[in-house]
């Protein structure tokens, strides 16, 4: 079943009793939770994920609690846990959508090895996967939601993952968390898409999260097979354009943007040189959304 | 961003670079461009040779190359002349002078002329990240 087909009762229900388990792309996630608003930011941006069965294997089991200690009088906060442990400090209570989004990072980071897992978005447009692996500040989740929303399938805005040894890669397709002044510009972009509410003044500043489209959540259990590395950088004044990069330097700026490479050892290295192998590469400055998404298509026609 | 991967500008001419993470996952690029050339004496008599050959794993792209060490687990980009280097002392020992003979006569008169001191710094980088070494005498 679907989570926007569970009423909103039952949905309470379940996180009160740590039986709300979702599938999202390849990982099972099961969370308790005793926080007031979740549960219609969960359905407004999870609506379309599957939900599982609370008595099958979970990868990750989660809990969102409201923080016990004095402080709740006054500045109430919530607290994410992972097995029980809570591996970072709290967030102020209404911003526990953002820990969530945030804490699941981390863990599918920590944890997921059996990918090797690259710090990129993932999109894929007639049987073609281009890969846009970025640092933060690049303009890559501002690309990302404006191609998926002009046709281009979301495997993912932030974890680029792959099987060790193999050459396809693995949606994770989850919300966009967009930040800054790119809110109001994907907002002008897109005025259909469904956004959450904006956390203000996180550690990076305005964070307000895209929902994915639905028929990319639909298709998260089929691979894309990648063809283009391209590295995107937001350059003011400067038209899209594509220049060609050095598939060894490739190599070396795409292992550089991965969250286990070195972890994975020789296997990680083999999987990273298949992928260059396999794809072109190149360096992407654009300043304007709607060329940017013109060049890309014009790539996968 | 890490320093010196941005784009081809930004890596030095003769320049190995490693990549390792470090505890907190930031990933750390060391770039060997600045060796002091006061170290370069002892590569002037000694004769080379690659460290362990089994050990790495390479990949070649054009005239670059990328190289894993299997033994310290770091990656290391190689440009041509760093490529051209490894591989001729995989297949033989070979001291400065032959060395640098067998390199201008690959790279030459293509590219800028091949110094003696630009090859004795190479040989010490690749000696300090431990993928060539001295012959016993």
């Amino acid at each position: 079943m679907k989570l926007n087909r569970l009423p909103d009762s039952k949905l309470a229900e379940l996180l009160a009793a740590g039986e709300f388990v979702l599938r999202i792309g390849p990982f099972i996630v099961q969370l308790k939770a005793d926080i007031d608003d979740l549960a219609e930011l969960l359905q407004r941006l999870y609506g379309d994920c599957q939900l599982e069965s609370p008595n099958g294997l979970s990868d990750f089991h989660l809990q969102l609690n409201k923080a016990g200690n004095l402080r709740r009088f006054f500045r109430p906060q919530a607290r994410f846990l992972i097995d029980g442990q809570s591996p970072f400090a709290p967030f102020p209570l209404d911003h526990a959508f953002a820990l969530f989004e945030w804490g699941l990072n981390w863990c599918v980071a920590s944890y997921s090895h059996q990918f090797l897992m690259l710090h990129s978005a993932v999109v894929e447009k007639n049987d073609k996967a281009v890969l846009l692996p970025a640092w933060p500040g690049s303009g890559k989740s501002t690309l990302c939601a404006a191609l998926v929303y002009r046709g281009w399938r979301l495997l993912s805005d932030e974890f680029g993952l792959i099987r060790p040894d193999s050459n396809a890669m693995i949606p994770f397709p989850r919300s966009i968390p967009l930040k800054n002044e790119s809110i109001a510009i994907l907002s002008d972009f897109v005025p259909e898409a469904v956004m959450g509410p904006i956390f203000p003044k996180t550690r990076k500043g305005d964070v307000a999260h895209l929902k994915p489209p639905t028929d990319s959540v639909q298709r998260a259990a089929e691979p894309a097979t990648p063809c283009f590395v391209i590295f995107p950088r937001y350059t003011p004044g400067q038209q899209a354009t594509l220049r060609p990069l050095a598939k060894a330097r490739a190599f070396m700026k795409l292992a550089s943007n991965s969250f286990n490479y070195e972890l994975l050892g020789e296997s990680g290295f083999r999987t990273v040189a298949s992928l260059i192998h396999a794809c072109d590469t190149c360096l992407f400055h654009y300043d304007d959304l709607d060329r940017a998404v013109q060049t890309l298509d014009s790539l996968v026609q | 961003m890490p320093g010196g991967v941005e784009d081809t500008h930004s890596v030095p001419d003769l320049v190995i670079s490693a990549v390792s993470f470090e505890p907190s996952q930031t990933l750390n690029v060391r770039l060997n461009s600045s060796i002091d050339m006061r170290q370069d004496t002892r590569t002037r008599s000694d004769r080379w040779k690659m460290a362990v050959p089994d050990a790495l794993c390479w990949e070649h792209w054009g005239e670059e190359s990328v190289l894993f060490d299997r033994r310290s687990s770091q990656t290391h980009l190689l440009t041509a002349m760093a490529t051209e280097c490894l591989l001729l002392l995989q297949d033989a020992d070979l001291d400065l002078d032959q060395l640098t003979e067998k390199l201008e006569g690959r790279f030459e008169p293509d590219t800028e002329r091949v110094t003696r001191g630009q090859v004795s710094q190479l040989l010490v980088t690749l000696s300090e990240l431990g993928l060539i070494t001295t012959v016993s005498k």
